[in-house]
């Protein structure tokens, strides 16, 4: 993450925004975006809004659709605090209702976990998976349940501020952190606190946590799976997604390096090809095997 | 006869260079001069994270004031309140070099 790069953020909603209904009158913000080709739903997470897709998907957009949409209780959606596994309806509504039958789903963090029930839920509508940082392995998801806790602490002894600020030196990389310095810490801190209210964040953090851990989710998925994770992530190592991708079906492993949890915010270019690489070697029936990355990877491009 | 007008204090200066700057950084997303300046006035004005993070380095050069992590979130909202945190900080403003 360069600071030139971070000054083309952009996560402001700006009337480009269509909303979806879904069955239980929740209203779910979504933009279409991108001339043709396979569709691509970005599923958002905790605190990365649908807007903010926008910024690292600008390679894609050229030759592929995406859709990406706010969770009910995030950004400019609204609705009632649901069950997780609502998430995972919401998402078979917004795509009914787009008329889109098949779609690769990218996921990050704990939204990772709605593609993971969606696909299996609903294999037919899903053409593979991408799970960023996933923060599941074949251990179960303890860790990821203390780390929730954690957060749903601080959100309440110290509101979203507190949130931020426990996460920030989490989600991002040693090196993003360094280069970023003050004025990144400063601005996204002050975009998180205006999109994000408690209210929305503490409802997703509970369902998160109310989220099942079974592995068995994981085995019986039948869609090609890349597991992507940047080299700094606090959530997850490259052993285990190796274990992870182990017990898969049809799963591959990619290693980012020099970024945390987030790599489409650190290395936006690395994490569109491996997409675009992903999705092309699935189109041509070529995947996983050898799944290899470019020689360059992460590197700075 | 006309009383001769009050001399604007250090942190009034400060606002009207911010406000000043503010609207030289985001002349393309403003629609018009920027005249609220109260709490949240930042906010507001809806600037994406974008021209909030032109607008903080802006300052930085501006007024040779060093940002650091612990800056109150209402400073980062608010003109006034940045105003007010510069102000205190000691920093003069710098001979503007802006067209």
């Amino acid at each position: 993450m360069h600071v030139k790069g971070i000054e083309s953020w952009d996560l402001a909603y700006d009337g480009r925004q269509a909303l979806h209904r879904t069955e239980d009158g929740s209203e779910l913000y979504y933009e279409l975006r991108g001339a043709g080709g396979p569709v691509v739903t970005l599923v958002s997470t905790i605190y990365v809004v649908s807007t903010a897709w926008r910024n690292f998907t600008g390679n894609l957009a050229g030759d592929h659709r995406l859709l990406s949409y706010d969770l009910r209780n995030q950004g400019a959606s609204d609705g009632r605090p649901a069950e997780f596994a609502q998430h995972t309806e919401d998402l078979k509504s917004l795509l009914d209702d787009l008329g889109i039958e098949r779609t690769y789903l990218v996921g990050t963090s704990i939204s990772t976990l709605i593609c993971r029930d969606f696909a299996n839920a609903h294999p037919e509508r899903v053409a593979g998976l991408v799970l960023v940082g996933p923060p599941f392995s074949p251990r179960g998801s303890s860790r990821r349940r203390r780390i929730a806790k954690s957060w749903l602490a601080a959100l309440d002894a110290g509101g979203p501020r507190a949130l931020f600020d426990l996460i920030y030196p989490l989600v991002f990389g040693d090196k993003a952190i360094a280069e970023g310095g003050s004025g990144a810490y400063l601005a996204l801190r002050e975009r998180f606190l205006a999109i994000n209210s408690a209210a929305q964040l503490r409802a997703n953090l509970r369902e998160a946590l109310g989220a099942g851990d079974q592995v068995e989710r994981l085995t019986s998925i039948e869609a090609p799976t890349l597991l992507l994770s940047g080299d700094d992530d606090f959530s997850t190592t490259e052993s285990t997604l190796d274990a992870t991708a182990e017990i898969m079906r049809n799963a591959a492993v990619e290693i980012i390096r020099e970024c945390g949890h987030l790599p489409y915010f650190e290395q936006p270019e690395a994490f569109q090809d491996a997409v675009a690489r992903f999705v092309a070697s699935v189109e041509e029936g070529t995947f996983p095997a050898p799944w290899t990355a470019p020689a360059t990877e992460g590197k700075d491009r | 006869m006309s009383t001769p007008a009050t001399p604007l204090t250090d942190e009034e200066l400060v606002l009207e260079r911010l406000v000043a700057l503010l609207e030289h950084v985001a002349a393309d997303v403003l629609e018009g001069p920027v005249t609220d300046t109260g709490p949240g006035s930042l906010r507001r004005l809806g600037l994406t994270s974008v021209k909030l993070l032109e607008f903080l380095v802006a300052i930085e050069d501006e007024f040779g004031h060093v940002w650091d992590d612990d800056v109150e979130e209402s400073v980062i909202g608010s003109l006034d309140a940045m105003a007010a945190h510069i102000s205190a900080a000691g920093v003069a403003p710098a001979p503007t070099k802006r067209d």
